[in-house]
Formats: C-alpha cells, structure tokens, sequence
C-alpha cells in the first residue's frame, strides 16, 4: 500500500512538472505552482528535522563521551549560538554580533576551507600527469600546451599574428575549442540522455531501489 | 498604465489635420500564440524611410469605451505584447474583445494621426505549440523505453557493456569488510529533485542493501535536510531488503550542514576520523569535489566517484580510483540490479544515441549544402 501511494505520488509530481513544459494555460500553470509551494513548504520543514538531528547525534556523542565529543559540544553550541542571535537579536547593522560573527568567524573559515583546493590541485596534477601511459602523456602534453597558451609568458616565448598557427596561445585555442569542446558536448549529451531515462523510470514506476525494491 | 479618456476626442478634433510623422504601417493586432491567455501581440511595420526617434504610442479600447495607453515603444521595434503584469493585474481579460490603435510621435512630441490595428481577443491555449519538437522527442524516448520493457517483459536478454567503476563497488564494500571499516557515501551538495542526486540515492539504495548483507558500517553525509530525510528512507529500505533491519543505525546518515564549506568541512573530519575503506562520491559536486577526493586519498580509501558535472570530472578522474562519467552515472543503478526491466531502459537510451546521431549527421549535411531550415526544427523556444 504505502509503495503504490508513493509511486501515485511520484507519477502525479513527474507527470505535472512535464507537463508544465508544454501547457501555458493559466490554470494548469495556478496548479503546478501550487504543487511547488506544497514542496517549499516540506522542504522548510525538514530543516527542522535537520536541526534535530545534528543536536540528537552530537548530543549522543557528548552524552557517551563518545571520541572527540569536545568537537560536538563547539559544534552544538556554535549551532545554538548563532540560531539564537538570529532569531533574539536584531541583524541589520553589521557591527550586530550575528553579522561580525559570520564576517569574521564563519566567513574566514570557509575561504580557508576553499583556499585548500590551490593545494590540492597541485597534488592531484602531480598525480594525474605522470606520463605512465600513452593517455597520461597525451594528457600532460596537452595540458603543458594549454597552460603556455593561457599565460603571457606563453605568448612572449611563441606567439604574435605572424607565429605558426598562432603560437602557443592558438594552439590553446584549438584544442580547447576542438577536440575539448567535442568530448565535452559528447558527455553533455549523454548525460542529458541518461537524466531523461533515469527520470522516465522513476516516474513510470520502473525504478523502485528508492523505495527498497530490487527492480 | 495610464487611463486617456480624452484621446478620442482630442483624434476627433484634429483628426483632419495634416500630421508631420507618418504612422505606423499595417498595424495588426492578434491573440499572443502559445501563452496562458491575457495578452494581445500588436505588431506593425516601420514606414520607408524610417525616421529616427519615433515611438509608437499603443492605446487600447475595451468594452467600456475607455481608452487605455498600454505601452510606447520604438517604430522600430515593430512589436508590443500587451498582457497582464506579474500580479496578475492590468493586461486584456479572457474572452473579451478589445479594440487597438496606434500612433507614432516623434522627439518632439508630434504625433501622427491614430491608426486602427483591428480588435483581438485574448485567449489562454492548452498547448504551446512552439514546443511540440519536444513533445514529439519526448514521446518518442518513452515509446523507446516502452518497447524495450514489454522486450525485456517477453523474456529478451540486454547486453550492457562492462562498467568498471560499479564492478568495482562490490570489490570495494568487501575491502571494508575485510578491513572492518565503515563505508562512506557522499551524495552530492545538490537538492533532491537534482536528478543527479536522484540517479544518487538509487544507487545508494542498492549500496545499502550490500552494506546491510556484509554488515559494513555505512555513513551517509548529506547537505540538506531533504536530502537527509530521503537517503534516511532509501538506507532503511535498502538494510530491510537485505534482511537487516536491526543493522540500521540512526547516526549513520547524517545531516552536516547546509553550508558548502562547513559540509565540505565536517566531510573531511569524518574521512581523516574514521578513515572509511572506501568512499563513494555519487551526484552533484562542485568545488569541494577535489577537497573530498584528496582528502580520501590521503587516508588510502578506495574512491568510486560519479557525476554529470563536466567541470568537476577531471578533478574526480584525477584523485579517484574509478570514476562514473555523465550516462555512466546515470546508468549504475540499473547496472548494478541486473534486473532486465531496468537495463531495458539504458537500451531505450541507446536508441535514442543513435537518432540524435543520425539526426545530427543529417543536420551537418544538410546545413553544409545549403537547408538551414533543417536546424529550424531543432529550435526550442
């Protein structure tokens, strides 16, 4: 019972939002944009949800003493710290502490965060471009190509109007917009076709691991 | 929109005079194609030579005899829809008759004598018929899939190629059995109506049932509550399919943040902390994709990873030991059930491959001799 009310639902919420693609009636457009409302409206409340069960996990670890619990009573606490000065303290100027404290806790931790990635791109080029194999070496000279191409040195050892198909920032060119471009419409259209034919199964009811069926 | 009730008879009173800019030309007016009703196209044409500066001042007349300015646009132009605004106010009513005049006025603020562009009535239409390639391209692949269930129905076998990066995830699932350490599932930063994450959380279903019948520890991170609410369904699903309910852990599918960082963040905690034996990347990712696939590697997980983001692919194929690419992604969950209904669909998909290939083999021959009209008919408006 409770999978063929969810397949319904599942039908009726595919079958809408296609649909919406191809009727312009006023009154079908009023119903859709109801059903999205419906989904705002449970979306907001899983935050609740959400809410509950960073405290209910964090709050067991502390409980329990679980291994680093001191991490989940800073987790917890920053959690109730900034729920409560936003919703108990006004938040309109930025010299109020909930805005200080996004700008110059949260905000310098995620660029931190993000600043990561410099090196770890260093570590995965490394890796990705040891010419081990004729693919990794097409790869790391490609790469070498595009590289040069993109930056003024490139241009300055091998480039100008008069260079031999335009030096290295021609280069760059052509294979970023010949043989990159078509790889990259190849994926994109077999992506494309894949999310149609995932979508078409999950909304005719073919595909039911969702819902713990083996089909 | 501004009420004139002096425009009639101002037209009256100079409408034999002679008028230095010359009016539009066979101004039409019409009910707007293809929409939800409440809007009237007018359209006319420039007069030859067209003189710079001159706008077409749009008025319209309703049953109350009132006439209404809806709009002053260039001559140029040679368009005004008229339709209601967001709120649903102003605009033509369904169903009634309106009728539409123009006039041109120039920089200084002479205007011609008012032409009749005819009466429209606005009308809503049930299907946009500017959009019936897809509807025709869309028909077509679920016949496709069709065709290939009732195949699969009969009892017709469906040859799929190899996919290593799924055989692989039987492989890596028994590596943490042996080891004894837990599973990690990341299921994408996107919402759950992402398809990606959708094309996700069918495969983690079937994750979990494997994870449940070798009783692995499985940890599933998420980035939104609704995501966290789903693959909490999807786990227990999968861990009673397998028999196990009593395996199911509440800790083990957790919400994180909403926060890209922060998630990105706590991700890392949870791989450096209980360095899982493998870690599986499924769904949508963005920056933070390098940071979990570095960080993955360096605490020697096994790393399985699948996405449709062609910008975040090299990162995956680069830090990660198999990764899923676009259709790939997509086609996992059905690969790794083997259920015949479902491989089905990726051959319904592979049909499709060869239309749009024959299509688009067509489309560069025809366009190179000449037919452009044939790329028309691919146009989605």
């Amino acid at each position: 019972m409770k999978r063929a009310v969810s397949l319904t639902l599942t039908f009726i919420a595919g079958f809408l939002m296609m649909a919406d693609f191809f009727v312009p009636h006023a009154s079908f457009r009023g119903v859709v944009a109801e059903v999205r409302q419906w989904g705002l409206i449970v979306v907001a409340f899983t935050y609740v949800l959400g809410v509950a069960n960073v405290a209910q996990v964090h709050g067991r670890r502390i409980s329990r003493r679980e291994s680093d619990w001191f991490n989940s009573i800073v987790l917890v606490g920053s959690m109730a710290g900034m729920a409560g000065l936003g919703i108990f303290h006004s938040h309109d100027s930025p010299d109020s502490p909930f805005i200080w404290l996004f700008n110059h806790v949260y905000d310098p931790l995620s660029s931190t965060m993000f600043a990561l990635l410099a090196f770890f791109i260093t570590s995965a080029a490394y890796r990705a471009f040891r010419a081990r194999s004729v693919e990794a070496a097409l790869l790391l000279g490609a790469a070498i190509l595009v590289m040069l191409g993109q930056v003024p040195v490139g241009a300055a050892i091998w480039g100008g109007e008069d260079a031999f198909l335009g030096g290295f920032p021609g280069i760059k060119d052509w294979i970023m917009s010949v043989p990159n471009m078509a790889a990259k419409r190849a994926i994109l259209m077999g992506a494309a076709l894949g999310a149609i034919s995932t979508g078409i199964r999950v909304i005719l009811g073919i595909e039911r691991a969702h819902l713990g069926g083996g089909g | 929109m501004i009420r004139l009730p002096g425009i009639a008879a101002a037209a009256a009173l100079i409408g034999t005079a002679a008028f230095a800019v010359e009016p539009p030309v066979s101004p039409r007016s019409f009910d707007t194609a293809n929409d939800g009703g409440r809007s009237v196209t007018v359209e006319w044409d420039a007069p030859v030579p067209a003189e710079p500066g001159v706008d077409v001042i749009v008025v319209r007349t309703g049953a109350d005899g009132e006439p209404v300015e809806v709009g002053r646009v260039p001559m140029t132009d040679g368009k005004l829809v008229d339709r209601s605004g967001a709120d649903g106010n102003g605009g033509p009513e369904n169903g009634v008759p309106y009728e539409y005049r123009l006039s041109a006025v120039d920089a200084t603020g002479t205007e011609s004598a008012a032409v009749s562009a005819g009466s429209a009535v606005a009308r809503p239409q049930l299907f946009n018929r500017d959009r019936f390639n897809v509807l025709i391209l869309l028909l077509l692949i679920i016949s496709f899939v069709l065709i290939n269930v009732v195949r699969a129905r009969n009892g017709a076998k469906f040859f799929v190629r190899r996919l290593a990066p799924v055989d692989a995830m039987d492989e890596a699932i028994g590596r943490a059995t042996e080891m004894g350490r837990p599973v990690l599932y990341v299921p994408g930063i996107e919402e759950v109506e992402d398809i990606q994450t959708i094309a996700s959380m069918l495969i983690l279903g079937r994750i979990a049932r494997k994870t449940a019948e070798l009783e692995v520890p499985l940890r599933v991170p998420t980035r939104t509550p609704f995501v966290m609410a789903v693959a909490d369904e999807v786990v227990r699903a999968g861990y009673m399919a397998a028999g196990r309910p009593d395996a199911y852990r509440e800790d083990d599918v957790r919400f994180i943040s909403s926060e890209q960082f922060a998630y990105c963040a706590g991700v890392n905690g949870m791989i450096l902390r209980d360095r899982p034996a493998a870690n599986f990347y499924l769904g949508r990712f963005f920056a933070e994709s390098l940071i979990f696939a570095e960080t993955g590697f360096a605490a020697g997980s096994i790393q399985i990873a699948g996405t449709a983001e062609v910008t975040q692919l090299p990162f995956f194929i680069a830090a990660c030991d198999y990764t899923l690419i676009g259709e790939e992604f997509f086609a996992a969950g059905a690969y790794l059930s083997q259920d015949e209904m479902l491989l089905s669909t990726l051959k319904a998909a592979d049909w499709t491959k060869v239309l749009l290939v024959t299509l688009l083999l067509t489309g560069s021959l025809l366009m190179s001799l000449g037919y452009p009209e044939f790329r028309e008919w691919f146009v989605v408006r």
